[in-house]
């Protein structure tokens, strides 16, 4: 009825029918929300970033155009936080779509004990990122850590010269790195459950086939699973890349942004900038950057992933 | 019995709910209050008694915050005190906010109006709010200038005179560094009070006395260790060896100069020569507290957190060691500044907030600057305080009694600066991850630019009663 009425360039009449008001209800409280705590602070954002904007300052704070994107763009630690941001992002996506869709294989060939392990695996997901985060924080401790207690241990019993009190979060060559596994294992669980649910979605017919033509499980996996798997990895990855973007906490709490800035993200910088300095001009103009890069590599995902097999 | 509600009451009862929570999220004026964290440098603060303020007749309630929260049977002692002072005129209410947002909460609120009325004020953010106006210069009338110069250590000299000549705060103890030694493992040695080292030279040795090793070589026992606050050593001995952090214009950090390549040649020999500390070790009083370290060097205000978290242990204090048996300055005095009236409270409440300080600063009658000075493990910076015997009493005391008169005042910290040397300090260059080039050169780049963005600072450095016996 609704598209009729849109072919008929009439479409507000719609919203005048019993069945119409009764949609209207049901999404201004959505569209209130949506404007009131998204769209408006992101084009109050927007424009603060044109403004030397310091909230403690009571004059009007005066108009700067883009001298705050100038700013960031000639900054050292903010290229650095970009280059962390994207190298945070590169590396744990896929290797996390890796380890997700290899638990959900997993998942499925493990009969009756499927709902234990997809709770396990599920657990970190649901816990804090705070807690996650200190916990393994005391993991990668140097000295009393427990990786570095059990490399010590095995070193000790079989004689290989393994590391015994590697600064994991301290030594800057391996502190992002650190954090990139522990989200991993963070988040890992989450897109392990969206895999399963495609595959689940995979019609049993396609693998009988497979298996009627001597398929082996390799390649049952490369031309049956994986194709059909698209629209999901693409899921998967999109929300993977947006997410990683926009990572703080594990950084915030494990490492603050050190050693040095190899662990200082975008979003942890303009935190700095905004709560500890007082400059939400400028923390606007990286926000306002960061969303741009975020939208321009969802659009491109979009199309570069866009599934090419429907069954 | 109706069991389904029409279309019609569904939304109804949707629309109430919704309106409900949002009325719910509308933005609080109040502040909550927060527990303090207990590794922040804690301030004194004693009340004094103070004369009756406000007419008999009007109440008014101050409201006071603070991070600490070992503060508050001290502030409730002084509110019961000034109440009974002022015949129920006058009270407050102490609101601990948690040290990360402190500074936050104050910024957002007194702008706005909604602040409290009597806030404290770290050293670390003193120059900020002077700068962004949270705070104004002490009434003359109430804190008149001849008996400050007379009373309070460093005013005299010019020390606590922010850029514009005025003094907008007054400090209620002072924390400095020193050694602290764990009783067990000095007695475990063998160590009497005659090897209590003077110098860094003998902290070494005794250091390596103190150090264990297990099967492997790794370190289970630092003899010394300096973690958690190595950049913060390193500038003490800057001024040891006679440099000043700042040019005289304040326009340029002096941290590549030979004093500050000395000062980490010296620092990384602790590691790597001396090999009297891992790298690694746990930081300030996580690894003192836990028998993992023998000795630690921490600001004086690591007491309080040791009496907190690890009240079993026994240690003693000494000075800190020096790099020559003659130096300049035994290193920085950091002032514990107290509490300031809002300058946007209203007209009565700020009247009656600077009259309360000024009971407390001023006033003789009353204990509570010392019993603050004991919370803090600090020196009063009122000067007859510092010989009071009951002060004096505890060694902490008279570690800083001893050098408190050769200690620098910085004046407000520059946080960025601070968390410049911190990142290239502490974690590259102890870490091996930087050389002693790129750490200097960075630091000394970083902390130019940072300095050529800022307005004018609170630094006293130059005011050090000794600075003709410097070098820069």
């Amino acid at each position: 009825m609704f598209a009729g009425r849109l072919r008929h360039g009439s479409w507000w009449r719609y919203f005048l029918t019993p069945q119409g008001r009764f949609v209207l209800s049901v999404l201004v409280p959505l569209l209130v929300f949506y404007i009131g705590w998204l769209v408006y602070p992101l084009f109050q954002t927007i424009l603060g970033s044109l403004r030397e904007w310091r909230p403690l300052i009571k004059v009007p704070q005066p108009y700067v155009g883009g001298k705050n994107y100038l700013e960031a763009f000639a900054d050292p630690i903010f290229r650095t936080t970009l280059r962390n941001t994207l190298y945070f992002a590169v590396v744990s996506v896929p290797l996390r779509t890796v380890v997700a869709l290899a638990l959900a294989l997993l998942l499925q060939a493990s009969g009756r004990a499927a709902g234990f392990f997809r709770t396990a695996y599920f657990a970190p997901v649901f816990t804090s990122m705070v807690a996650c985060a200190i916990m393994w924080r005391w993991v990668y401790q140097a000295q009393y850590g427990l990786l570095n207690t059990i490399l010590r241990q095995i070193g000790d019993a079989t004689h290989l010269s393994l590391p015994r009190s590697t600064g994991w979060l301290s030594d800057k060559r391996l502190a992002m790195d650190a954090v990139i596994l522990m989200s991993i294992w963070k988040d890992c669980g989450y897109a392990m459950i969206v895999y399963t649910a495609g595959l689940q979605g995979i019609p049993a017919t396609y693998y009988d086939a497979a298996k009627v033509d001597g398929a082996s499980r390799w390649q049952i996996l490369r031309h049956v699973s994986a194709p059909l798997l698209q629209p999901t990895t693409m899921f998967v990855v999109i929300t993977g890349v947006i997410g990683a973007l926009q990572a703080f906490v594990q950084f915030f709490v494990m490492t603050g942004g050190g050693p040095g800035n190899s662990t200082r993200v975008v979003v942890l910088y303009l935190y700095e900038k905004a709560f500890d300095s007082y400059r939400f001009g400028y923390a606007s103009a990286m926000s306002v950057i960061l969303f741009a890069i975020i939208l321009a590599l969802t659009l491109l995902q979009l199309r570069v992933l866009a599934a090419r097999w429907e069954y | 019995m109706k069991t389904r509600a029409s279309r019609r009451e569904f939304l109804s009862w949707a629309a109430i709910a919704l309106v409900g929570a949002m009325a719910g999220c509308a933005p609080k004026a109040a502040p909550a209050a927060t527990t303090a964290p207990t590794d922040v440098p804690a301030q004194a603060t004693a009340v004094p008694a103070a004369p009756p303020t406000a007419a008999p007749q009007e109440k008014i309630k101050l409201v006071m915050w603070d991070w600490w929260e070992n503060q508050i049977p001290l502030w409730e002692d002084m509110s019961r005190a000034y109440e009974a002072k002022t015949d129920g005129a006058v009270s407050f209410e102490l609101t601990i906010i948690g040290w990360g947002d402190y500074a936050k909460k104050v910024y957002a609120s007194v702008p706005s109006g909604t602040g409290p009325d009597i806030f404290r004020v770290h050293g670390y953010v003193a120059a900020q709010f002077l700068n962004n106006k949270l705070i104004e210069p002490l009434p003359e009338e109430l804190f008149p200038r001849h008996v400050l110069n007379q009373e309070y250590q460093g005013v005299k000299e010019g020390e606590f005179d922010l850029p514009d000549g005025q003094i907008y705060v007054l400090a209620d103890g002072s924390a400095a560094p020193v050694l602290m030694i764990s009783r067990a493992a000095w007695d475990e040695a063998g160590l009497t009070d005659a090897d209590k080292p003077k110098t860094f030279a003998e902290l070494i040795d005794i250091a390596k006395e103190l150090t264990k090793t297990d099967a492997s070589g790794e370190i289970t026992v630092n003899g010394f260790n300096p973690i958690g606050g190595v950049w913060d050593l390193w500038r003490n001995l800057l001024y040891q060896l006679g440099s000043f952090h700042y040019s005289e214009d304040e326009k340029k950090v002096l941290f590549d100069t030979e004093a500050g390549r000395y000062a980490l040649r010296f620092i990384d020999d602790i590691f790597s020569k001396h090999k009297v500390c891992s790298r690694t070790a746990l930081a300030y009083s996580e690894g003192f507290g836990t028998g993992k370290d023998a000795t630690i060097w921490g600001f004086s205000w690591m007491h309080g957190t040791m009496s907190a978290n690890y009240p079993d242990v026994e240690y003693f204090t000494i000075p800190l060691p020096t790099l020559e048996e003659k130096v300049p300055a035994y290193g920085l005095k950091v002032w514990s500044v107290g509490p300031v009236a809002n300058p946007q409270a209203p007209g009565k409440r700020k009247e009656n907030a600077w009259k309360v300080l000024e009971w407390y600063f001023l006033d003789d009658e009353h204990d509570f600057l010392l019993r603050e000075a004991g919370l803090l493990a600090g020196l009063p910076q009122k000067l007859k305080l510092q010989q009071d015997p009951t002060l004096l009493a505890d060694d902490m005391a008279r570690s800083l009694l001893a050098v408190s008169d050769r200690s620098v005042n910085p004046g407000g910290e520059i946080g960025e600066i601070c968390d410049s040397q911190y990142r290239y300090v502490d974690q590259l260059f102890v870490q091996g991850s930087e050389s002693l080039e790129t750490t200097i050169q960075g630091m000394q780049s970083e902390g130019d630019q940072i300095l050529a963005g800022l307005p004018p600072l609170w630094i006293s450095e130059r005011k050090y009663k000794y600075a003709s016996e410097f070098k820069s």
